[in-house]
């Protein structure tokens, strides 16, 4: 059977002694780069990305994938134990993965995210093996307006997110889509609110955004109110999951798995949305969803599932159809290219050792990440009894040297304080980040889609209706914001649950 | 005599002394590490370009030749640095056809003069532009592609890599010259807009061939005319601009190796002469593959004289063509 000699040949290459060696240290890079807070994988790779150039192109690559997906392990670590999420696609995991450490449930929560992300990540792999060419056909079906209607569902998840008031989600939102503007106008090429700094003109980066918006307020917040640093005060239970915790997990690992690998074929915000989707998929699946923004460990499993496997997926359209789906991806492009490979649909047929070969080195990776990642939880847990005033400074200093390694520029480190006061100031007031950073990821990439499909069409918006994936999104979204908006719908939901 | 004015003129005094140290280091220059300004992220084209020539740079003159990615506002923030160094050979980088070329012409926010605060010192070569048609349109001439235009019931979309990219402003020239109604589509880098052409959300799109290639191989894409100056020989049947009387649309996506204004005359001419030598190496030759570069090897004069012509050509073009950067 050609999945097994594909096995095989994968394994050949894989299983080599060297192969095994670069896959470790690329888990490793990427655990260490996910647990330091900040320090995200984009930055990491280019950093590293030099110093493969002298290596063999198979085994560079497995050390750069290994990166790419042992960040997506360690960046729920900090989202957890301190608020901080490192990439995009772990805001969710902050959610209820914080309110698990504050609870001294940190240990459970961060072995779940690596339980998850292991089963999510091997899924994953296997369909990647076995329908790698029909997934990219997948993808291809997705025009403008297709991928227009699935953000702009994205979008309609942050009003679920909210655990709060509907009108200060909704302001947040606002605030998200302004500051996705800022920059150059795609299609015209305008300069937009950048008011004569050159620095602006390719808009604000995620990362001084997400760290002033989340680290730092919670920073200022343990600092103002020690008797809130309940992480550091409450009694740390056991660092394992309870039978009640896998129990409530293991359905919530598969579902997220399944959205994650449907998703994460997708060039684009793949993994960021299905992360997303798939806790609005729990909360509303859920019994009792209620629980959920109050340290629900189906929280941090489904998202922490879906963002493995759509991370694993995403190498579908880059070596099949030669598309980096993300930052971090068009940086593992740039290093086959620089190998003297051109990734594409010929990467298959012409270096089916590389391509094989990078494939089985997931499996061996995922389980390595896992085996790395089960001891240190004791180790990242323990850290917490560290006394504040030292830990937040060193949390502080990793923020700055974060964001500054992302484009080398000290304007991003201006860009933190005016974030930071902004964060501070949101969150007396008790708004929610989380939609705001929804939209201020999605909201260019739906002004982008948008007029790119009503360019094609030359003006006429019936194409998101009459294109049937497209009008399927948009049904979905009419369904989520009646479910949500018509409060006799949620009265009588919630009477219900009670009952 | 005040203790500033005690400074002052040690200062005067010492920096005259050290002129003649400094016109003698020229002559053994590099006698430290140098500089090499990418502005483009690790893993561009223009990242592996630097990274291959210094890394022979280094072998020949005895001295580390270091890259430096700086990213920001398509390259400019880069290149502005660079010309606040000083011209002692330290300090060099990449420019390319954005930005020297365009983003001066529409960008009022660039504050360099290419024609004045650079020294061109190698022309690097560049991907020349296609054009490539979804096969079930039918069109693989220019002349089918204006009777499908015609025929269209609506206006056609063309992509392009991005809003006053080379790529984009080829097609918006000949569209204009030929009087053809085309609307453009801008994506973010040529991979997406010949994506959406493979998929047939749009009919044509115009970008560079390196990026296309491995679609026109496949047989997904149908490639309409190239911007070569002769005909390609992987592709004999792919007429070029000049071909159709459209010499002025002959050009490449070009990358060059620039340093800061008023660089010595005989470090720029060792390099030049260097970085020619080790683009025509096998080895480099082999890793540049798949980036498609062509273009003659050029003298850094020659190399200017192409960054002032170029000037003149596009920069026009660009600023018509109302991209309000």
């Amino acid at each position: 059977m050609e999945f097994f000699d594909h096995l095989a040949l994968g394994a050949e290459v894989a299983l080599q002694p060297h192969n095994l060696f670069f896959c470790l240290i690329g888990a490793l890079v990427g655990t260490l780069i996910g647990v330091l807070p900040g320090i995200g994988p984009v930055a990491t790779l280019s950093i590293l990305l030099p110093l493969t150039f002298h290596l063999e192109p198979t085994s560079a690559l497995i050390m750069l994938a290994g990166i790419y997906y042992g960040a997506q392990y360690g960046g729920s670590t900090t989202a957890i134990l301190v608020n901080l999420p490192g990439e995009a696609s772990s805001v969710i995991t902050c959610i209820d993965g914080y309110e698990m450490a504050k609870q001294g449930r940190a240990g459970a929560a961060l072995a779940i995210a690596a339980l998850g992300s292991l089963f999510a990540g091997i899924v994953a792999t296997i369909l990647l093996m076995l329908f790698a060419p029909p997934l990219a056909s997948i993808a291809l079906q997705f025009g403008p307006a297709e991928y227009f209607s699935l953000m702009l569902l994205g979008l309609a998840t942050a009003i679920v997110l909210s655990q709060g008031s509907l009108l200060r989600a909704f302001a947040m939102v606002l605030m998200g889509l302004l500051l996705g503007t800022i920059g150059t106008d795609a299609t015209t090429g305008a300069q937009r609110l950048t008011f004569g700094m050159i620095e602006l003109s390719d808009g604000i980066d995620f990362v001084p955004v997400a760290v002033g918006l989340f680290a730092i307020p919670e920073i200022i917040r343990n600092l103002e109110f020690p008797e809130a640093r309940s992480v550091v005060n409450t009694k740390i239970t056991s660092i394992l999951p309870t039978r009640e915790d896998l129990a409530r997990s293991w359905k919530a690992v598969l579902r997220g798995t399944g959205i994650g690998s449907l998703l994460g074929i997708l060039p684009g915000s793949g993994a960021l949305i299905s992360s997303f989707a798939a806790y609005v998929a729990e909360k509303r699946f859920s019994k009792t969803p209620d629980r959920f923004g109050k340290g629900a460990i189906e929280g941090v499993a489904a998202p922490e599932a879906a963002n493995n496997a759509s991370a694993q997926m995403s190498f579908v359209p880059l070596l099949t159809l030669g598309i980096p789906g993300s930052a971090t991806l068009a940086v593992m492009a740039g290093a086959m290219t620089m190998q003297g490979i051109r990734p594409g649909p010929e990467v298959m047929t012409t270096r089916p050792d590389l391509f094989w070969g990078l494939i089985v080195s997931m499996f061996v990776g995922n389980l390595m990440l896992v085996i790395i990642n089960l001891p240190l939880i004791g180790i990242w847990v323990s850290m917490l009894k560290v006394p504040y005033r030292l830990l937040y400074l060193v949390i502080l200093v990793m923020c700055c040297v974060g964001v500054f390694t992302v484009n080398s520029s000290p304007f991003d480190l201006v860009l933190l304080c005016i974030f930071s006061l902004l964060g501070i100031g949101l969150r007396k007031w008790k708004f929610e980040m989380a939609p705001l950073i929804l939209a201020f990821i999605l909201g260019p990439l739906i002004e982008e889609h948008l007029r790119r499909a009503m360019l094609i069409s030359n003006g006429d918006p019936s194409v998101f209706v009459t294109r049937p994936i497209s009008l399927v999104f948009l049904v979905l979204i009419v369904a989520l914001i009646g479910a949500v908006a018509l409060p006799q719908i949620r009265k009588r939901r919630d009477e219900a649950v009670a009952e | 005599m005040t203790l500033s004015g005690k400074l002052s003129l040690a200062l005067i005094l010492g920096s005259t002394a050290l002129l003649p140290a400094a016109a003698m280091a020229q002559a053994d220059w590099p006698t430290q590490p140098v500089r090499v300004i990418v502005p483009f992220g690790a893993g561009g084209a223009a990242d592996t370009l630097a990274r291959l020539i210094s890394d022979e740079l280094s072998r020949t003159f005895g001295q580390q030749f270091v890259v430096e990615n700086l990213t920001g506002a398509g390259g400019v923030i880069a290149l502005s640095q660079l010309t606040q160094a000083r011209p002692d050979g330290y300090t060099l980088g990449v420019n390319n056809i954005s930005t020297t070329v365009i983003a001066p012409a529409i960008n009022p926010n660039v504050t360099y003069d290419p024609e004045t605060d650079f020294t061109y010192i190698a022309m690097l070569g560049g991907s020349p532009t296609v054009w490539v048609a979804n096969p079930s349109v039918g069109v693989d001439s220019v002349e089918g592609l204006v009777e499908y235009a015609q025929a269209s019931s609506t206006i056609p979309g063309y992509g392009s890599p991005g809003a006053g990219t080379l790529s984009h402003l080829i097609a918006l020239k000949y569209f204009d010259d030929i009087g053809l109604p085309m609307e453009h589509i801008a994506y973010g880098g040529a991979g997406a807009a010949f994506l959406d052409v493979v998929a047939g959300h749009i009919p044509l799109a115009s970008g560079t061939l390196s990026t296309a290639s491995p679609f026109i191989d496949a047989g997904q894409v149908v490639p309409v005319v190239l911007s070569t100056e002769e005909r390609d020989p992987a592709l004999p049947d792919v007429p070029t601009f000049a071909e159709l009387g459209h010499p002025e649309l002959t050009s490449t996506t070009w990358f060059g190796f620039v340093g800061p204004a008023d660089l010595p005359e005989d470090i720029v001419e060792k390099l030049n002469t260097e970085i020619n030598r080790i683009l025509d190496l096998p080895t480099v030759q082999e890793r540049l593959e798949p980036e498609g570069l062509v273009g003659d090897r050029m003298t850094a004069d020659e190399f200017a004289q192409y960054q002032a012509d170029q000037y003149a050509l596009w920069g026009p073009i660009a600023a018509a063509a109302e991209i309000e950067q």
